[in-house]
C-alpha cells in the first residue's frame, strides 16, 4: 500500500496535518511533524506533548492525514485507524533515537522524550494530484 | 463501425504495452541497483576484509560506498576504549575535517547511532532544528547544555549513520551528509547494516592483527628475536620447551670490575641509573656487528654472536673504545671512570628453551659458554681487559688477528685441559 | 471575540486547513485559502476550493462543527479556530482574489524550504470553482509546537 512514490512524503520534510474527531463528531486539525512509515500497511505518529489528537484517538481512532511529496508537491491523503500504542520496541526506539539526535544537537535532550508511539493501520490512500494545475 | 472498435482496441492494446514497458523498466532499474548494490557487498568482502591496512580498509570502504551510493561526504570514526565516545579516524571528501575530532554517545545522529547501535537516516535536517528551535522557544525551555559542535559540513541536510558492529560490540560509526535536503531516499538499510558488519569485521581483524605486531615488538625487546631466528620460529607463541638448535656461536662476557664496592656508594636510583646509562654506551655495539644481548645480569652482558667471530672480536674493541668515552663523561662529571673486562670463545654451543612449563627462558648452553665466562674472569688475574680465546683467534682474519697476541696458557675450572687466551697488542 | 493579535497573525505566509467529520465520526482534511472576519469578529469566512472539498463539503451539512487551521510557514505560529458552519455559498470575485492572495504570500517560503518546482506547484493550486464557508468561532486555541500547545485563548 506505501508505495515508493509515497515514502518521500514519509520523512519530516513537508509538515503534515492530522484531522481527528471526538466521539461527539468534534473535529480537531493538527500539524505533526513527521508520519514514520512502519511497513506496507502502517503508519505512526510521535507523542511527544499529550495533546488533543492523542486524546480524540483514544475515543475515535479515525483519522485523516494530509503528507506532500516533497519534490513532486503532490498532496496524498491518508485514511487511517489506529490499531495501537507503542511505548517500547524497535519501532518506538527508532523514532526515539530521531528526537534524540536532533534534541541533542540543540542542547534540549532532556527536554525531548518521545512518550509514546501511535500506530495506523492504513485503509486507503488518495491522490490529490489534481488538486494542482501541472505545467 | 467494425473498423472504429478494431482501431481502439489497438489503441488500448497500445497503451497496454506502453504501461508494461514503464513497469519493465522501471524493475529493471530496480534489478541494477540492487545488482550493485550486491556487487559492493562482494568487493567489501574481498578486497576489504583481507586486507590488514586499517588506513586501506577505510578508503576503500568509503570510496566504494562513494561510486555505488554517491556518499561523497563520508567518515569514519572508532569506538575510544573505555569511554563513550567515537574518535574520527578517516573522512572523504571534507576540506578540513579533523581527524580525532571526537563525538560523545547520544549527541547528534553520530551520537545516537553509536548509544542505541542501529542505524539512523535522518532528512530534512534544517526543518527539524527548526521545528526544535520554535518548540524549546515557545516552551520558554532554557538548555542547560550548549548546542554542540559537530564534526561535518556546516550545511548538512540529510544524515545516515551506521554503527559498525561486531556481534553486540560497538566497534565505531560510518556516517555519511549531504547538502540535499532528502538525499539517501533510495537506500536499502539492510544492505548497510551488512555492509557495516562486515567492515566492523575487517577493522577488528586488522586491530587485532595491529595489536599482534605491536606486542611482538613489545617481546622482542625483552626476548631477543634474533634467538627466535635461531630457533627458527617465527614468533613467541610458537616457543615449547626443548625447542633447540645448535652452531657455531661465539659467546662474549663482559662485566664491570668491583661494581659491588661501586654499587654500594650509590642509592638505587643512582645504580639503575648509572647501569642504563653504561649499557646505552656499550650494548648498541653489539647489535652493531651482527651480535644480540642474551642477557643482563646487573652490570654483567652476555652476548652472543652467531655469525662471524670476527664481529665478536671488533665488537669487543669497539666497546672499549666506547668506553673510554664512557669514561671521559664521568671524570668531567667528577666521577670515577670505571673498569670492565671482556671475554670471547667460540665454539659448537646449544641454543634452546629451558625451565619449567610455567617459567622459560630462551638461551645457550655448553661447554663454550662457561669457557667464555671463565676467560671473562681471567682479565681481572691477568690484567687484560679483553681476552679471547685460541679458538676465537684461529678464526679471525690474518689483518684483526695481527692486532693480538698469546698471553697465557691458563688453567680453568671446569676444564681439564688447559686453555690458551690472546689479549691485544 | 477575535482579537486585533489575532488577526495580524493572519497576515504571514498562512498554510491554511479544514477539518470536518461526518456522523459516523470519519475525519476529513481539506486546505482552504484565505480568510474573512465580520465586523463583530465572531464569524469567519473561508474559501474551500470545490476540486478538494467535496466530502468536506458533504460532511458540514449533515454536521455543521468545523476546526480550522492556520500555520505560519516563516515561524510555526499555529492557532485553531473551532466553531459551527452557518453558511456555504460560491464565493464571489473578491473573494477568489483574498484567497489566491494567502497563495500567493507563501510562494517565498515555499520557495525557499523546498525549491523552485514546489513554489511553483504551491501557486498552480486550483481553486476555482471555490466555495465560501462562513462559521461562528466557539473556541480559539494556540498550537503552535511546543509546551502551549493546545492551550485555549479564547
Amino acid at each position: 500500500m506505501i508505495t515508493e512514490e509515497l515514502l518521500p512524503c514519509l520523512q519530516g520534510i513537508v509538515p503534515a496535518t492530522i484531522v481527528t474527531t471526538t466521539k461527539d463528531l468534534m473535529p480537531n486539525a493538527s500539524i505533526v511533524s513527521q508520519v514514520f512509515p512502519v511497513d506496507d500497511t502502517h503508519v505512526a505518529i510521535s507523542n511527544q506533548f499529550f495533546s488533543k489528537t492523542f486524546r480524540n484517538l483514544q475515543e475515535n481512532p479515525h483519522a485523516q492525514v494530509q503528507v506532500q511529496h516533497p519534490e513532486k508537491f503532490i498532496p496524498y491523503l491518508l485514511n487511517l485507524k489506529l490499531v495501537r500504542i507503542e511505548t517500547s520496541g524497535d519501532l518506538f526506539e527508532s523514532m526515539e533515537m530521531q528526537l534524540e539526535a536532533i534534541a541533542s544537537m540543540t542542547g534540549m535532550s532532556d527536554v525531548f522524550k518521545l512518550q509514546s508511539c501511535y500506530v495506523f493501520k492504513i485503509l486507503s490512500i488518495e491522490d490529490f494530484r489534481h488538486a494542482i494545475e501541472w505545467n | 463501425m467494425e473498423l472504429s472498435a478494431a482501431k481502439n482496441e489497438i489503441e488500448e492494446i497500445k497503451k497496454k504495452i506502453a504501461e508494461n514497458q514503464q513497469l519493465i523498466d522501471s524493475l529493471n532499474e530496480k534489478l541494477q541497483r540492487r545488482t550493485d548494490e550486491v556487487k559492493i557487498i562482494q568487493s567489501i568482502s574481498s578486497e576489504i576484509l583481507n586486507s590488514l591496512d586499517l588506513d586501506r580498509i577505510f578508503q576503500k570502504t568509503m570510496e566504494l560506498l562513494d561510486d555505488v551510493f554517491g556518499f561523497n561526504h563520508s567518515m569514519i570514526l572508532l569506538k575510544v576504549p573505555n569511554e563513550d565516545k567515537v574518535k574520527v579516524s578517516a573522512s572523504r571528501g571534507y576540506e578540513t575535517l579533523g581527524l580525532g575530532a571526537e563525538v560523545e554517545f547520544g549527541k547528534g545522529v553520530i551520537g545516537v547511532v553509536a548509544n542505541k547501535k542501529k542505524i539512523l537516516r535522518m532528512v530534512g535536517m534544517p526543518y527539524r532544528m527548526r521545528y526544535v528551535q520554535t518548540v524549546t522557544s515557545e516552551s520558554n525551555y532554557t538548555s542547560d547544555s550548549a548546542p554542540i559542535e559537530l564534526p561535518g559540513l556546516k550545511n548538512v541536510k540529510s544524515q545516515i549513520a551506521i554503527p559498525l558492529l561486531l556481534k553486540d560490540r560497538l566497534i565505531g560509526v560510518y556516517a555519511v551528509e549531504s547538502e540535499q535536503v532528502n538525499a539517501f531516499k533510495a537506500i536499502d538499510e539492510v544492505i548497510l547494516t551488512v555492509v557495516g558488519n562486515q567492515i566492523a569485521s575487517a577493522i577488528d581483524n586488522a586491530s587485532a592483527y595491529k595489536t599482534q605486531q605491536l606486542l611482538t615488538q613489545a617481546y622482542s625487546r625483552f626476548v631477543p628475536k634474533e634467538l627466535l631466528a635461531l630457533l627458527q620460529k617465527n614468533s613467541i607463541l610458537e616457543t615449547q620447551l626443548a625447542d633447540q638448535t645448535q652452531g657455531l656461536y661465539t659467546i662474549m662476557f663482559s662485566d664491570i670490575r668491583d661494581f659491588t664496592n661501586l654499587s654500594e656508594q650509590m642509592s638505587p636510583a643512582e645504580n639503575f641509573e648509572f647501569i642504563n646509562e653504561y649499557l646505552g654506551f656499550i650494548a648498541p655495539v653489539i647489535e652493531q656487528y651482527n651480535g644480540f644481548i642474551d642477557k643482563f645480569i646487573g652490570d654483567a652482558i652476555m652476548a652472543i654472536f652467531p655469525g662471524c667471530p670476527s664481529d665478536a672480536v671488533q665488537a669487543g674493541i669497539e666497546m672499549q673504545e666506547r668506553l673510554a668515552q664512557f669514561n671521559s663523561q664521568r671524570i668531567e662529571q667528577h666521577k670515577e671512570p670505571i673498569k670492565t673486562g671482556i671475554g670471547i670463545h667460540s665454539s659448537t654451543i646449544m641454543a634452546g628453551i629451558i625451565g619449567s612449563k610455567d617459567r622459560m627462558e630462551g638461551t645457550v648452553i655448553g661447554d663454550g659458554v662457561n669457557l667464555a665466562s671463565r676467560i671473562e674472569g681471567l682479565t681481572k688475574s691477568l690484567g687484560h681487559s679483553l681476552l679471547i680465546s685460541e679458538a676465537t683467534f684461529k678464526l679471525l682474519s690474518e689483518e684483526l688477528s695481527s692486532k693480538f697476541e698469546f698471553l697465557a696458557k691458563v688453567k680453568v675450572k671446569g676444564k681439564l685441559e688447559e686453555v690458551e687466551v690472546y689479549k691485544t697488542r | 471575540m477575535i482579537t486585533e493579535e489575532l488577526v495580524e497573525h493572519f497576515n504571514g505566509p498562512m498554510s491554511t486547513s479544514i477539518g470536518t467529520c461526518n456522523l459516523d465520526g470519519i475525519p476529513n482534511f481539506a486546505r482552504v485559502w484565505g480568510v474573512q472576519i465580520d465586523d463583530e469578529r465572531k464569524k469567519m469566512t473561508i474559501f474551500l476550493p470545490e476540486v478538494v472539498g467535496k466530502v468536506a463539503i458533504v460532511n458540514l451539512k449533515e454536521n455543521p462543527k468545523i476546526a480550522y487551521n492556520i500555520a505560519d510557514m516563516a515561524n510555526f505560529q499555529t492557532r485553531q479556530y473551532k466553531g459551527t458552519v452557518i453558511e456555504i455559498r460560491t464565493a464571489t470575485h473578491e473573494e477568489f482574489e483574498i484567497a489566491d492572495e494567502m497563495c500567493k504570500n507563501g510562494l517565498v517560503p515555499v520557495g525557499e524550504f523546498f525549491g523552485v518546482d514546489q513554489a511553483n506547484a504551491w501557486k498552480n493550486y486550483i481553486k476555482t470553482p471555490l466555495f465560501a464557508i462562513t462559521f461562528e468561532v466557539e473556541e480559539i486555541y494556540n498550537q503552535t509546537p511546543g509546551k502551549f500547545a493546545g492551550t485555549r485563548l479564547i
